[in-house]
């Protein structure tokens, strides 16, 4: 094993960190935050046993009943990210961080925001909570792995659940993808092919066929980092549809996709 | 074998091997269980065919009769303010009943501090439409007729069509 590029390897890093930032900045300027959050008494979380850790402690609670410390926290999270950026190899700002965003995490999934594509802000900065490099090594690694298998498990649930079966099923979940547009009558372009899909299962079935290809075809990265470029391409033109087909967007997750883009820029210098 | 990830983590670090196994054994219980779990949001994925075939519900709040529009807000506080509508009206609708008190009820082994944490407090859960109104903008003072409605959509035709709509909430609030 030959040891790690470190300039190449802090680069790479800092590129990832860099993205997550980003999306940390539009999740905030768009107006969902612990600040923005103040005030709001409604909630409701699953049976997940770490919603369960921190609303049973009252964290997000608290952290929502005071403007200024959700003002505070939200500030904290872009002042850490910079100085991350800067220093990636301070595993402790990593782990403050971490923190942060798992608990901003589970704040705007317990107070509702969609459960889709978010939990990559924190997972991606797993790695980082480490000082040396092999184990760093070995958690860029572990959170590959899991990045794939939560692709392909979706793509299994698919199959499980007889999805194929009916050349309607796609369709006929599009129909609520864009409700409220329809119902406030905000009509556009995605709108038009929100229509144009239900209107003809079989073209939206043949795109659920080539989504769920995608998620499976993430089963290659167990054999191989070979392909891992393409991995990526073909997640972020997964998501691009999604944003555009289904109103998902996945701001929050790009950073842990773009993680297999790392991958394979350090594949040569890693071994 | 011996490139294999496990193998390999296994000869450099004991303990992070072993954290490794629990994960995955953690998992694969929590996964096959149905839970929903913080590292995989388990929805189906889209994979369960909808109870209603080519019929949709969503909800709309109305201030003095007009309607709140939120789709032109950027993407995520546009979810937000869908998606807790949605789940405000439907814990409205079930008499302030959510899944997890149905779930603490037939669960009773977690003490009672803590599960009270994890359900909103009846009292202060009904404030909520006036933190949606601040969160929306809305910002004229003074009292106003609010509404909480239910639409069902029907796309039998192709296009959408409101079969039905209802008023499942109507309240006086006052913006100060």
């Amino acid at each position: 094993m030959r040891p790690l590029n470190n300039s190449i390897t802090l680069t790479a890093q800092r590129r990832i960190l860099l993205i997550l930032f980003l999306e940390c900045c539009i999740i905030l300027y768009s107006g969902v935050g612990f600040a923005s959050l103040y005030g709001n008494p409604f909630f409701s979380i699953g049976v997940d046993p770490f919603s369960w850790l921190l609303f049973g402690a009252g964290i997000p609670q608290t952290i929502i009943a005071h403007h200024w410390l959700g003002s505070l926290l939200s500030l904290s999270i872009i002042l850490l990210l910079i100085l991350l950026i800067i220093f990636p190899r301070q595993y402790i700002i990593a782990i403050i961080l971490f923190i942060l965003l798992f608990c901003l995490y589970i704040t705007l999934t317990g107070y509702l925001t969609h459960r889709n594509f978010q939990s990559g802000m924190f997972l991606v900065l797993v790695p980082f909570l480490f000082d040396k490099n092999n184990s760093r090594k070995f958690a860029w690694e572990a959170i590959r792995y899991f990045l794939l298998f939560f692709y392909i498990s979706s793509g299994l649930l698919k199959l499980w659940n007889h999805s194929f079966d009916d050349i309607t099923h796609f369709s006929q979940h599009l129909t609520s993808q864009f409700a409220p547009y329809y119902v406030e009558g905000n009509l556009g372009f995605r709108t038009s092919i929100n229509l144009y899909l239900i209107q003809h299962p079989a073209v939206a079935y043949g795109l659920m066929i080539g989504a769920t290809v995608i998620e499976l075809s993430m089963l290659v990265g167990f054999f191989t980092r070979r392909w891992d470029k393409w991995l990526a391409i073909a997640l972020l033109v997964f998501h691009l549809a999604n944003w555009c087909v289904m109103d998902i967007a996945p701001i929050g997750h790009l950073a842990f996709i773009c993680i297999l883009f790392l991958q394979y820029e350090n594949r040569r210098w890693a071994y | 074998m011996k490139r294999s990830f496990l193998y390999r983590l296994g000869r450099y670090s004991k303990a992070g091997f072993v954290a490794v196994i629990i994960f995955i054994i953690a998992y694969a219980i929590v996964f096959f269980k149905k839970m929903d779990m913080v590292l995989f949001p388990y929805n189906a994925m889209f994979s369960v065919q909808p109870a209603a075939a080519w019929h949709t519900d969503t909800y709309a709040i109305k201030l003095d009769d007009s309607i709140i529009h939120i789709t032109a807000f950027p993407y995520w506080k546009k979810d937000f303010l869908e998606m807790s509508l949605r789940n405000y009206a439907l814990y409205r609708q079930q008499g302030q009943v959510l899944y997890m008190h149905q779930y603490l009820a037939a669960n009773s082994w977690l003490p009672k501090e803590i599960s009270n944490k994890l359900v909103p407090q009846k009292k202060e859960a009904i404030k909520w439409p006036g933190w949606y109104l601040h969160y929306a903008g809305y910002k004229s003072r003074g009292e106003h007729r609010l509404d909480i409605i239910h639409y069902r959509l029907n796309f039998e035709q192709g296009k959408p069509t409101i079969e039905d709509s209802s008023v499942i909430l109507t309240q006086q609030i006052n913006i100060r």
